[in-house]
């Protein structure tokens, strides 16, 4: 006899897919502020320009007279050491922050998702070459790789971006993988086969279109970890270089004048942390919308 | 040998909500009672209320759930919400899937001990923990467990299920409880395994002397068990009575279908009488005879009417206002 | 069971087998010269040439390649470009460090988080639930450097409670010094009873491992929640309840231990980020370890230490896993059979 409890349901069931989303958005407060946050980070990276009240710091150019001025009402993250205004470097590196990030998820997705879909599909030697490829890619620990590898192509954004997408491909692929093992052998693509339908359409209309939400789950949050490692890099000097207006560069910047001037490494960071917090709590929502196992929460 | 009253089900009534409004009432006013030494089943459809009951008894409902009535166990009222309840202690109960009842992750011992340990019974004094295994050894022996010492130790995953249900059984009784429920206690088992547990359960109770409440929709099982059987019906009672009494001359129309419904009756060839129609999915708005719409007896005065047990002989009743009507017995 | 290990074995030296091959193909196929990274970038061509030869960098790549490899198996991982040591004589040194810090911030994130997932999971959907998952994963969110930092100003500059970098003060190498039993120097102090030097590197511990537990801690609590909630729903719980048996012992013995299993499977990847976490935390907190070795080496692109951190931390993660296996057979009697 199974357990009859009701449990708090953030996963409605029952009316249209938008009126869930909003049911969910109403009751779930943490999938509310994500999407709030993204939001604000979108707006930013579009507008950051029109929005910065120094735009032309925000890409680098200094103004030694204003070095190391704390917060206040005409500097509101206050400036760095070659005077810069926190506030515009901050806005205006959201974009590329942004930009990076969608690259890298994009192309992961582009190279790991086909590849999983195929391997998995057909299985055999195909399958078990991909699964000791994503292996070795998988034995490190993560960041190691995309370290390593922007270490001996030299630092730059796009050596990290590159570097990055390398190392993430093997999770779609993996993802992809293995619901493409378990559709094969379902009766519904088995018909399809059976009347004929070749594989190269059987694969995207049948297979993929059933991997669309763990996809999706997963591009969420890693926009945001890629964020997170973009500028994990960027601090250590394996990303960005100066006078980039990346995040994590700041962070690195301000170091150095911690204790007298913190909020130059502060607000950067905050912006990651605010950037990352955004794409998680949005993913995490849609998880447990999407995993129908999960209406007890 | 005098029984005395051990469980007194007055009025139940369980209601679900939510968000301040009532969605449902699968249980709608059940009056029974249980005696010690006595096996009283409980039978209906999927949806009639009856594992609802089993779950009032024990204060264990679910959230959203309304209840109303009173249930008195020994002269102590149980509480509806569980606390200070004689679960575990007083009443056992015995789930239909002893599978999953069961904590993979730790032994059988184990887990009968925490059982123990919880209530502490035995003579009124906390146990040891070798003087707690010898008291579960004697009860897996009881319910005719080989190798009682092995079992303590294995894991559930490591047994079969009709074995299962006997350890399952040797839990429930292991803090001597005066009151056993069993929810399905053989749906889940096959055949010759079921009968052996049904003859368990009854040499137990002769052993032991507690009182059973059996809920289940299978009439074999009431046949081979049941010392008095209620029938329900959309959560009420509509018959209740000795079993062979109720068995071979149902006073009421959704009896006699279930009975008339028996494969056994029919003679190959003939098509079977199912009962047409379905339950009422939504319990709380029914004015009249919740069973109306289904019986071949029906007449204008039962959408009007709401009917109440009638005795029909000393201990038998049955809520239908066409009791005179219903034919004597069936062939 | 033994069988069980010893595929996975096999399977991960034959990976880490691979990963030799591949990291030297990488490090020997990029633009940086490493006699440059050696002699440093003002050397003349002359005294390139000439270390070229020392070193064997001109010879045919397979030739090095199993140079290497030879190497590897008799314990000469080369010599670090940078500082000019052996490489596995740098790790050796800075090794303990590491495993101090590794061991008080996963003590950290696993108690603390199984704790928080534990609590989070008894009612779910209300506000304590709510803090508790925006503390996951804000701590899955935050980034490691960056809460360093912020600690850094909030003890150390405003509070001055506690010390910024190091591991230890200098002070107590005079004062107070650490007589080495096992090699790492904080459990060292404690069992010979140096309080001046344990208190004092406790000080020190204290940030670098918060800082280091607010990842792996995050994943951990969300996936205690989610296992909690799931094993919460199943039978024997009610059963459990059934009986009723104490809320205490059914959450955190009853449910949990069958809730552990997925959750170690998570710890053994928040051990892994963890592991490079080291890398920023160390720098932050300036705190004598592989991590700080690891980072000035990438930057550096100090082939033999790249490699030899390669290959240690994919072993390392290995480890972790391998020890993650052996205790979810411990935990769960089923997994044992197969």
């Amino acid at each position: 006899m199974t357990s009859t409890a009701i449990m708090p349901a953030f996963v409605p069931v029952g009316g249209s897919t938008f009126g869930r989303v909003l049911r969910v958005l109403r009751t779930d407060r943490l999938a509310a502020l994500g999407l709030a946050l993204i939001v604000l980070v979108v707006v930013l990276a579009f507008f950051g320009p029109w929005i910065a009240p120094y735009p032309e710091q925000g890409f680098g150019e200094t103004s030694v007279g204003d070095r190391g001025l704390a917060p206040s009402a005409v500097h509101w993250f206050g400036t760095d050491q070659l005077g810069r205004d926190i506030l515009s470097r901050v806005i205006i590196g959201t974009r590329p922050a942004l930009t990076i990030s969608l690259f890298v998820v994009a192309i992961a997705a582009l190279i790991g998702i086909p590849l999983g879909a195929i391997a998995g599909y057909r299985g055999g030697w195909l399958d078990t070459v991909l699964m000791r490829v994503t292996e070795v890619f998988q034995a490190f620990p993560p960041l190691l790789l995309a370290m390593v590898t922007v270490a001996l192509l030299g630092p730059s954004l796009t050596n990290a971006g590159i570097a990055l997408a390398i190392c993430w491909w093997p999770w779609y692929a993996r993802l992809v993988r293995a619901e493409a093992r378990s559709l094969r052998d379902r009766p519904f693509v088995e018909a399809a086969r059976a009347i004929g339908v070749p594989a190269w359409r059987i694969l995207p209309r049948h297979i993929l279109r059933n991997c669309l939400t763990p996809i999706l789950v997963q591009a969420t949050v890693d926009i945001g970890a890629v964020v997170l490692a973009a500028g994990s890099l960027a601090f250590i000097g394996l990303g960005a270089q100066p006078p980039s207006p990346d995040w994590g560069l700041m962070v690195a910047e301000g170091r150095g004048q911690i204790f007298t001037a913190w909020w130059i490494s502060a607000f950067p960071g905050l912006a990651i942390f605010v950037t990352v917090l955004g794409f998680n709590l949005l993913g995490d929502s849609l998880r447990d919308f999407f995993d129908p196992r999960q209406v007890k929460r | 040998m005098t029984t005395t009253e051990l469980l007194r089900i007055n009025d139940l009534e369980v209601a679900f909500e939510e968000r301040g409004e009532l969605t449902n009432r699968p249980v709608r006013g059940i009056t029974l009672s249980v005696a010690s030494r006595e096996v009283v089943g409980i039978v209906g459809e999927t949806g009639c209320g009856k594992s609802l009951t089993g779950l009032a008894v024990l204060g264990l409902l679910p959230k959203g759930a309304v209840p109303r009535g009173r249930i008195v166990l020994d002269g102590v009222e149980q509480p509806f919400d569980g606390r200070g309840s004689a679960r575990g202690d007083a009443i056992s109960i015995v789930f239909q899937n002893p599978g999953t009842a069961f904590n993979p992750v730790f032994t059988l011992g184990r887990q009968m001990r925490d059982v123990i340990e919880r209530h502490r019974r035995v003579d009124g004094r906390p146990l040891r923990r070798a003087a707690a295994k010898a008291h579960i050894l004697q009860y897996l022996e009881q319910v005719g467990l080989p190798d009682p010492e092995r079992m303590y130790r294995s894991y559930p995953h490591e047994l079969s299920g009709g074995m299962l249900q006997r350890a399952m059984i040797a839990m429930a009784l292991v803090c001597e409880p005066k009151l056993l429920i069993l929810d399905e206690p053989t749906t889940a088992l096959d055949v010759t395994i079921a009968k052996q547990i049904l003859e368990l359960i009854l040499s137990l109770r002769d052993r032991f002397g507690f009182g059973v409440l059996l809920i289940t929709h299978n009439l074999g099982v009431v046949r081979e068990v049941c010392d008095r059987i209620a029938v329900l019906y959309a959560g009420r009672v509509v018959e209740t009575g000795p079993t062979g009494a109720v068995l071979r001359a149902p006073a009421h129309p959704y009896t006699r279908g279930l009975l008339g419904a028996l494969p056994a009756r029919h003679r190959p060839g003939q098509p079977l009488d199912a009962i047409p129609g379905a339950v009422p999915g939504n319990l709380l708005h029914l004015t009249g005879c919740s069973f109306r719409d289904r019986c071949p007896m029906a007449v204008d005065a039962c959408a009007e009417i709401d009917p109440a047990l009638e005795p029909v002989s000393p201990l038998h009743a049955a809520a239908c206002i066409r009791v005179d009507s219903v034919e004597g017995s069936l062939s | 069971m033994l069988r069980f290990l010893a595929s996975r074995l096999g399977t991960a030296v034959l990976v880490l087998f691979v990963l030799t091959i591949v990291v030297f193909v990488l490090a020997r196929i990029i633009p940086t010269d490493p006699a440059v990274v050696y002699a440093g970038p003002k050397a003349p061509p002359e005294e390139l040439a000439r270390i070229r030869e020392k070193l064997g960098f001109d010879q045919p790549l397979i030739l090095q390649y199993f140079q290497y490899l030879g190497g590897l198996v008799t314990g000469d991982w080369g010599n670090s470009l940078a500082t000019k040591r052996p490489v596995l004589d740098e790790f050796a040194t800075r090794l303990p460090a590491t495993l101090e810090l590794l061991f008080a911030a996963m003590s950290i994130a696993i108690v603390v988080g199984i704790g928080l997932g534990v609590i989070a999971a008894k009612r779910p959907g209300k506000t304590l639930d709510g803090v508790i998952r925006f503390l996951a994963i804000g701590g899955v969110s935050m980034p490691a450097f960056w809460l360093g930092l912020l600690l850094q100003v909030l003890f150390v500059g405003q509070l001055k409670l506690l010390p910024a970098t190091g591991q230890f003060s200098n002070e107590v190498d005079y004062v107070s010094p650490i007589t080495a039993v096992t090699g790492f120097p904080l459990f060292d102090s404690l069992i010979t009873g140096n309080w001046v030097a344990y208190s004092d590197g406790l000080a020190h511990l204290v940030l670098p491992a918060i800082t280091l537990a607010a990842y792996p801690m995050g994943l951990i609590a969300r996936m205690t929640r989610a296992s909690m909630l799931e094993v919460l729903g199943q039978d024997y719980v009610f059963t459990a309840n059934a009986y009723g048996l104490r809320d205490g012992l059914i959450r955190w013995k009853l449910a949990l231990k069958n809730a552990l299993p997925p959750t170690m499977t998570i710890i053994g990847l928040a051990a892994a980020y963890a592991l490079t976490g080291t890398f920023f935390i160390e720098v932050v907190f300036n705190w004598p370890g592989i991590g700080q070795f690891a980072a000035n080496a990438m930057i550096a692109v100090d082939y033999p230490a790249i490699m030899a951190i390669t290959l240690l931390g994919a072993a390392g993660y290995l480890i972790a896993n391998f020890v993650v296996d052996l205790v979810q057979a411990r935990l769960d009697p089923r997994v044992r059979l197969s």
